[in-house]
Formats: structure tokens, C-alpha cells, sequence
């Protein structure tokens, strides 16, 4: 019964998927451009899929405080993206901000490599953490920053990611299931390595090449109104008797 | 253990690590002072995305050589090494993936690639089994080398992301590959499968390295 669910969790998905990208770019909402970009961005999609891989494996309760706690910290992340942003990157740093996709990986990858016993008490923490840096993704990448939508058709995808991944690995007690669970913690590691070395060296470059204003070259005085009294030729107002 | 292993073929000496071991050491301190001798690669020019970096360690047999020696010698080892060495080797290869990025020269890295493929594949054919640190330890050696290639065209990509992502998942689909035929091949005729494919495995590292 939770297969064929699952199954047909899958195929409505996929199906939804692909309907979204058959349409041109220019005629997709921003909702369905949203879904595309965590459904087809391998960065975010693959610690989601890890996420609910493992509440799968997990008790039922563990799996759905896993569930509630992403909720939780998308939401965290949606409201007060600004102060998270800020304290993420300050003026200069701005190659912090891609950051965000490769400390989610890193963050999944961790919870999962760990041994089973530690996991069930790390996983919560990293389904709040990872809701949280994928609600800031999805608000950094929006092309509308004022819109919600984006990040509603990313969440709705998410929420798909795991569901299915949690249905599909739901009462299988194989060995092996745990071992390739540890080896994909391995890769989302790996890849949150490269992806966040490839933003410092890539991002940082730019952030340091970017020009410098010169100087002011005339003073700003705000008792004279600033430079509406200021003639190089000495004519104006406030020149002569 | 060592000494009890099955003859390859009828009347043929009895194999073992440590009468290899002189062998491998000769010849490895032959190609480390022979220079230029080596030719794995390190492509050149522009990358593309998840599908340039999936087909990266695919289409380059050096890399996949020994991706499969890899899961080949875990399965052969048994135990947690099924495991440990496919867990161990993405996460090393990350490190050298950044040291690439970072621009460090790392001297012998095609060398390394080489050797990599003639150290798993004759580890395979005299099935050697050490400690588990040592497997652990070779395997971070040359996670390292082939982390590096990878690296330094990292950059380069059109999507790095995406090209991280490629090429770290065929990485670990190529030791899934290798573990299952480790484990298909480890129990007929004694295991002299999987250690004949070590063999051919040690000679393509032979080939990369003297004569590509």
C-alpha cells in the first residue's frame, strides 16, 4: 500500500515536472519556475531526498518531528531572511551568500554519514537547519524578491522530494539501506565541499575585483545646502557685497 | 592468511602480497623516477554542467578504473571495508577537489592517478587485505590526486554546481558498480574472478602509466 503511493506520488510528480519545463521560460509563473528550480537544481533537491530517506528509516514520531522541524525552519527562514542574510554576509562578502546550498549539503551530508545511533538525534537538528537554508536559497534566487511564490513552488516540490523519499524507504529493514545511506551522507558532503570552495575562490575574486568609488572631490556642507552655494568662479548668492 | 591464498592457475606459484611486494615497490620507484611517464589525464578546455561532470569520471578511463578497483577491493575485503572505502574516498577527493580550486600545485598528480589504478588493481589481484587504516590511508592518497583533476576544472564549468554534483554521483555509482561485482565475483572459483580483473585492472594502470 505505502509503494503504491508512493509510486503514484512519483509519477504525478514527475509528470508535473516535466509539464512545467515543456512550457517556454518566458510563460512560466513564478510558482512554477520555483518548482523547477529545486526539482531540476541537483544542489537542493539531492539533501532533501537524503532528509527523507532517512525519516523514512526513522520511528514514526521521529519522522514526523523531522517533518515539522523543516516546516519550522523554512519558515524561520522565509520571515526573517533579512537578519539571516545580514549575518551570513556583511558589505564586501556578498560570495557568502552562495554559501547557502553547499552548508545545506554539508549539513544533510553530516547527518547522515554519522553512525545510526547518533543519527536519530542529529537528524532533527538538520531538518531544522536545512528548512531554514533552503527557505534563504529560495528567496536568493527568486527573480521576484517581493513575490512568496517562488518559494512556495520550490516548497511544494520539497515537500514532494520527501514525502516520496520517505514512503519509499518506509519500513525496509535491510542492512544495506543504512550502509548506501552513510555512502550518500559521503557524497552530500563531498559536494557541499566543492560547491561552497567553488563560491569562495569563484565569488570572492569578484568581490574583491569590484571597482571603488573615488573620493568626493568637492566637500558637502549642510549649512550652505550642500553645493548650491559653491561657484568655482565665485558668482552666486553668497558671492560679492 | 596470506600464504593460504588459491593459486591463480594450476602450476603456478602461490601469489601473495608479500612475495609481490619487492615487484611493486621496484616499480614504483621506477615510474617516480622516471619523469613524464605518465599520461592520465587532466582534460582541458570548457566544462558544462551536471551532465559534463556526471560523464567525467565515466568517460575517462583512468578515473573509472579505479573508482571500480575501489568498490571491487571493499567488496573483496569484506566486512566494513564494503562500506568505509566508498565512504571515505568522496570526502577525500572533496579536499583535493578544493586544493585543485585553490590553485595549489600538487606535483605527480597524473602520476598518482596512474599508480592508483596499479596499486587497487594488484591489491585486488594479490588480495591483499591490510589493517583497515592502511586501505584507509592508500585510499586517501589518491582520492586526493584524482580529487585534484576534478578541481581544477571545477571552475571552469558553466555550472560548477551542477558539475560538482555529476561527477561526485558517478564517483559513487562507479564504486556501487564495483562493489556489486566484487560481490558477484568473490565467491566462484574461489574468488579467482574477481582477482583476474584485479589483474587486468593492474594492467591498464600499467598502460597509463608508461605507455597512453
Amino acid at each position: 500500500m505505502t509503494d503504491r503511493v508512493g509510486i503514484g506520488l512519483v509519477g504525478i510528480g514527475i509528470v508535473t515536472v516535466i509539464a512545467i519545463a515543456l512550457h517556454p521560460a518566458s510563460g512560466r509563473s513564478l510558482a512554477e519556475s520555483g518548482a523547477l528550480a529545486v526539482a531540476l537544481g541537483f544542489g537542493r533537491a539531492l539533501p532533501l531526498i537524503g532528509l527523507g530517506v532517512a525519516a523514512g528509516l526513522s520511528r514514526d514520531r521521529e519522522a514526523v518531528a523531522c517533518g515539522i522541524l523543516f516546516a519550522i525552519g523554512f519558515t524561520a527562514g522565509f520571515v526573517e531572511k533579512d537578519d539571516m542574510l545580514s549575518a551570513l554576509a556583511g558589505p564586501g562578502e556578498t560570495y557568502r551568500l552562495f554559501l547557502v546550498d553547499p552548508l545545506a549539503s554539508l549539513t544533510m551530508g553530516l547527518g547522515l554519514a554519522i553512525p545510526g545511533a547518533f543519527r536519530r538525534y542529529a537528524l532533527p537538528f538538520a531538518a531544522l537547519i536545512v528548512g531554514c537554508l533552503f527557505a534563504l536559497s529560495m528567496k536568493l534566487n527568486s527573480p521576484d524578491p517581493t513575490s512568496a511564490m517562488f518559494p512556495t513552488g520550490g516548497a511544494a516540490v520539497a515537500a514532494w522530494l520527501l514525502a516520496t523519499s520517505a514512503l519509499f524507504s518506509r519500513q525496509r529493514t535491510a542492512r544495506w539501506l543504512q550502509i548506501a545511506l552513510r555512502i550518500f551522507g559521503s557524497w552530500l558532503i563531498a559536494v557541499g565541499l566543492l560547491l561552497g570552495g567553488a563560491a569562495v575562490v569563484q565569488r570572492s575574486a569578484v568581490d574583491s575585483a569590484a571597482p571603488s568609488l573615488p573620493p568626493p572631490t568637492v566637500p558637502w556642507n549642510p549649512d550652505n545646502n550642500g553645493l548650491k552655494n559653491h561657484r568655482p568662479n565665485g558668482l552666486g548668492p553668497s558671492a560679492g557685497p | 592468511m596470506n600464504d593460504s591464498l588459491p593459486r591463480l592457475a594450476p602450476g603456478w606459484p602461490s601469489l601473495t602480497a608479500r612475495s609481490a611486494a619487492p615487484v611493486f615497490l621496484g616499480a614504483f620507484l621506477t615510474v617516480i623516477l622516471t619523469p613524464g611517464s605518465a599520461f592520465a589525464h587532466i582534460t582541458q578546455g570548457s566544462m558544462g554542467g551536471f551532465g559534463s561532470g556526471f560523464e567525467h569520471p565515466l568517460t575517462g578511463p583512468d578515473h573509472f578504473l579505479a573508482m571500480f578497483a575501489v568498490g571491487i577491493w571493499g567488496a573483496q575485503m569484506g566486512g566494513r571495508s564494503v562500506w568505509t572505502l566508498p565512504v571515505t574516498f568522496p570526502l577525500i577527493m572533496a579536499m583535493g577537489g578544493l586544493a585543485g580550486m585553490l590553485g595549489l600545485q600538487l606535483p605527480g598528480i597524473e602520476v598518482g592517478i596512474a599508480l592508483s589504478i596499479v596499486a587497487l588493481g594488484g591489491a585486488i589481484l594479490f588480495a591483499w587485505h591490510p589493517a583497515e587504516i592502511i586501505a584507509l590511508l592508500l585510499i586517501a592518497v589518491f582520492a586526493v590526486c584524482h580529487g585534484y583533476a576534478h578541481g581544477v576544472e571545477l571552475p571552469r564549468a558553466a555550472d560548477p554546481a551542477d558539475y560538482a554534483v555529476g561527477f561526485v554521483i558517478a564517483t559513487g555509482l562507479i564504486h556501487l558498480l564495483g562493489i556489486g561485482v566484487g560481490l558477484a565475483l568473490g565467491k566462484p572459483y574461489g574468488g579467482r574472478l574477481a582477482r583476474a580483473l584485479g589483474g587486468a585492472i593492474t594492467l591498464g594502470g600499467l598502460y597509463y602509466l608508461f605507455a597512453a
